[in-house]
This record gives structure tokens, sequence and C-alpha cells, in this order.
């Protein structure tokens, strides 16, 4: 499954988290998602989520000066910022929840029908 | 920003903002700010054995970065957000070709990307990126050269025209390093598009101005070529002449000279000069001497031309020449004993009646031309019978029109 279309929808929340974690600028973020095994996310992509989410007001930004190279903009989370993480991390904890039970195959049956012992049989049968 | 990036960094990153430049400044700086520092991170981490680092395509980094940003896509309705009224129908037309250009490329650019020797190949080409600032500095030289200095060589041809290359060269080497950006403001929508175009034109200029290097420049040098002068039949040199009469047979001696009284002279100066000098002229291994007129000047016009010929010098035994016997001249023989006799002139059959008369001396003065033999008939041209067809209306009859009616 191609996971940048999946990462798409959570990078927001993966940002947020990275920074809430430690202060960090572009590419310092990057590198910690990367870490963490989203190898594929892109950079482009997280610059503009991190300039979304402060345009958003739930981080803040500041502008760290350097000797050799050009200044560094670093970002950090506000409260907002924190209340958006934790809403946005029991959004995803039930969101994976689901999607774990639906692959793992555990389907509970749609309300007011019985469940189908055949069909149970045969699911367990091919497992 | 101001301090130094790897130059490949900064022009991405002037690339990027020119791909943003319908959003707001302030967006622009919102999505790029600090994008240099992350970028020559990015490549920084690079190591020595591994593969060159790829910025990739500016314009698809400029889509990511607006698309993670919650900003429309460029060209989408109401794309121009700082205000006014949306953009204009040619950049309308600009986009709708860009992105048929686009749909055409892109698939290609990504299959591309996608071979393993791309990454190495791009490098290889980036790395040549400097021939190319060279290459349309001279370009811009050499119109520059063509308009104000009327053109000269493939190279300066003064001091002036060298200042002006390395001008030249140098600008466009701080153009291509994206040093003169932050001086020019290049980073705003038209000089970007106004350095785009200067590639264009460069681009196609240049197989115009590097095929002017190859061609060979004509130049008209006057020279002077002594074969040429005198009589000349036919790209070559006449030498000598014998007359022949009305009905065919050599005439002897004769004095020639052409419409305007100037002696016919079948050698020239160099030659007289070197007569006088040496007693013999050499024309083409003939040795030859001119008559001489009664005021004792060389006549070149009187032919046949004698033909000279000079005795072996007799030599004592020490080797010397003892003495010299004088030159003896000899009229040469005529090249044919008899030519056909002429009968008629073409077109009249009673210009026979021409055939027979000697010219008829004129009366009139003849032109004073220093050739002209005092006291004598005028033998000039002037005097020929002037009973061509296209003289003297239809009579055949005419007789030799006197030599007063040229002026």
């Amino acid at each position: 499954m191609d996971t940048t279309q999946l990462l798409k929808g959570v990078l927001d929340v993966a940002v947020l988290a990275v920074v809430a974690d430690a202060d960090g600028y572009g590419y310092d973020v990057v590198r910690r998602l990367r870490a963490a095994g989203l190898d594929d996310v892109g950079d482009a992509s997280v610059y503009g989520t991190l300039r979304r989410l402060y345009a958003a007001g739930a981080l803040t930004s500041y502008v760290v000066p350097s000797d050799e190279g050009p200044h560094r903009k670093y970002y950090g989370v506000n409260a907002h910022g924190r209340a958006l993480l934790s809403e946005q991390r029991v959004t995803w904890n039930a969101f994976a929840d689901t999607m774990s039970r639906l692959l793992a195959g555990r389907i509970p049956p749609p309300a007011g029908t019985t469940e189908l012992p055949v069909d149970r049989a045969a699911q367990e049968a091919v497992r | 920003m101001s301090q130094t990036v790897r130059p490949e960094v900064a022009s991405f990153v002037t690339l990027v903002r020119a791909h943003l430049s319908d959003l707001t400044p302030e967006e622009v700086d919102e999505l790029t700010g600090g994008l240099e520092a992350d970028l020559d991170e990015r490549l920084a981490e690079t190591l020595p054995g591994d593969p060159p680092a790829d910025l990739g395509d500016a314009a698809a980094y400029a889509a990511e970065l607006r698309a993670a940003a919650g900003l429309p896509p460029r060209g989408a309705g109401g794309g121009r957000r700082a205000g006014g009224t949306g953009p204009g129908l040619l950049v309308r037309t600009a986009q709708s070709v860009d992105r048929r250009v686009r749909g055409v490329v892109d698939p290609v650019a990504a299959t591309l990307r996608r071979q393993p020797w791309w990454p190495e190949f791009r490098a290889s080409v980036a790395a040549l990126r400097p021939v190319w600032w060279v290459a349309r500095a001279y370009v811009a030289w050499a119109i520059l050269d063509n308009a104000f200095a009327s053109g000269g060589g493939p190279l300066p041809g003064n001091l002036g025209g060298l200042v002006l290359l390395l001008l030249c060269v140098g600008v466009s080497v701080a153009l291509g390093r994206g040093l003169l950006d932050g001086p020019l403001k290049l980073a705003g929508r038209w000089p970007r598009r106004i350095v785009l175009s200067l590639n264009v034109v460069a681009v196609v200029a240049l197989p115009f101005v590097l095929s002017s290097i190859d061609s060979t420049r004509y130049e008209y040098v006057e020279t002077y070529d002594p074969g040429l002068e005198g009589l000349v039949l036919n790209g070559e040199q006449v030498r000598n002449i014998y007359a022949y009469d009305a009905q065919g047979n050599p005439i002897g001696v004769v004095q020639l000279y052409d419409q305007n009284g100037r002696p016919l002279n079948v050698a020239h100066q160099p030659y007289t000069d070197a007569f006088n000098q040496q007693g013999y002229t050499d024309v083409n291994g003939d040795l030859v001497a001119p008559f001489v007129d009664d005021r004792s000047r060389n006549r070149w016009n009187v032919f046949p031309l004698p033909t000279a010929s000079y005795p072996e010098p007799l030599y004592g035994d020490d080797g010397n020449a003892t003495a010299t016997a004088s030159p003896v001249a000899t009229l040469p023989p005529a090249p044919l004993v008899a030519v056909p006799p002429v009968t008629s002139v073409l077109g009249i059959p009673d210009g026979s009646g021409l055939v027979s008369g000697a010219p008829t001396p004129s009366g009139a003065p003849s032109p004073s031309g220093s050739g002209s033999q005092p006291g004598s008939p005028s033998p000039s041209a002037s005097g020929s019978p002037s009973a061509a067809p296209t003289t003297g209306g239809a009579s055949a009859k005419a007789t030799p029109a006197p030599s007063t009616t040229r002026s």
C-alpha cells in the first residue's frame, strides 16, 4: 500500500507529536519523523504542514541565528497545539483500533442481525 | 538568510519562490522562511560515498509545499489571492499551455527520475552548468558586439570588447549562482520571467553565434596584378599584333590607337622601365624592342613589335665578358601567312564598297593624345568606317564619320 497516501491524513498529528517532544526546525523535524520510521515523508510536506499548523495557531515560531549558515526557523507547540495533539491522539487511537480490528477479520455484525455460524466457522478455518 | 548556502540551494529556493509567486508575499515568506537552511542541511548530510543529493523539481516541490500548507494549487480558482480580478487572458493561456506541456513532459520526467542512473546523470549535467553560464555570456557579448561595435570577429578585437566579454561572463555566473537574486529582487514573478526569457533567447541565438565563428570572413584586398595591364584578350596578355589588309595580306608596320586616341600599348610601364634600364624587354620569354618615334619616345603601339636578339657575349680567359655585340632587331614573322579576304558588311550587301578603300584620311584634327603622329594623317581609330548597322541609319554607303562627331 502506498504509505504516502496514508501519511497525508496523519502528517499533522505526526508533526505535532514530534514538535511537542522537543522544539525543532524544518529539517530536524523531517529527520526525527524518518528516524521514527516514516521513511517516505517528503520534506516539503513537512515544511508545509509546519507552516499550516503555525498559521492555525497550534505552533510558536522563533528564528535562531547561525554563525556559519542561514538562520534557522524553530517551531514549538503552544497550549492550543497541545490540546490539538491530545484530541487527535484520541481520534487516531480510535481509528487505528477500528482499522486493526477490521483488518484482523474481527468484523462485528450489524446491529439487529444474528451471527451466521457457518461464516464464522469458515473464517476460522481459513485462519 | 543572507549567509552562505550552496549555490544550488539558493537557486532552487529562488525557483520554488517563483512557483509560489501567485501567493501573497507574506504567504511566500511564511512558506519558504528557513528553507535555505533546511535544504542546505539536507545536502550536507550526503556522505562522500553516496550518490549526489538531488533537490528534485522545484515546481513539484512548491506544489507539495503549498498542498501541505493547505493553500490552493497554482492556477486553481481565485489563484491570485493577493487581491484583484484573477489572471488575465494571457496568463490563463500561458497556464493552459503550461499544463498541456506538463502533461507530456512530467510523465517522461518521472520515468527518468526513477532510473538508477538518473542521480548520477543529473549531477553530471548540473556540473556542466558553468559551461552554460559562460556560453550565454558569450552569446550576450556577441549580440552586444554586433549591435554596437559593428560586429568584430569571434573574439574581442580590442580592450573594450574584452572588458565587455568579461563583464558578461561575470554577470552570467553571478546570476547562475544566485548571487544577484537578492540585489536584483529576482524572487519576484516578473524578474524571474525576464531572466528566463533571456535564457531562451540565448539558447536560440547560440547556434547562430557559434556558426558565425566558423564562417569565413571575406575581405576585399586591392591587389596589383601586372599580368592584366595593357591589352588583354580573353584573359591572356596580348604581346604582339599583326595587321592584315582587306584582301587578307600582312600589312607590315601599323600604328594603333583606340577610340579616344590612346595608343594601344601591349606592354606596360614596368616593362618599359625594364627596357630603359637593360635595353631589352622580356615579355614572357620574347625579347622585344619597341619602335622609337622622332621624339625619342618608346612606341609600344606600333606593330608588330620587333623581336630583339642579343648575341652571346664573348668571354675572355678569366671568364669575364670581353666584348658585347650590338643587339639585332627583326620584324617577327606573322603567325598567319594570310587570312581570308573580307567582302561585305554584316547584313548590308552594298557594304562591299567599303572593303576596297583604305582608311580615308580624316580632315578633322586628331585627338590630342600624346601618341598621335604629328605631321601625318591621323590613322586613329576614329577614322575607321562607321558603317556598322547600328549607326548612320540604313545607308551602307555612309562615308567614314569624321571624328569631330565624337565628344
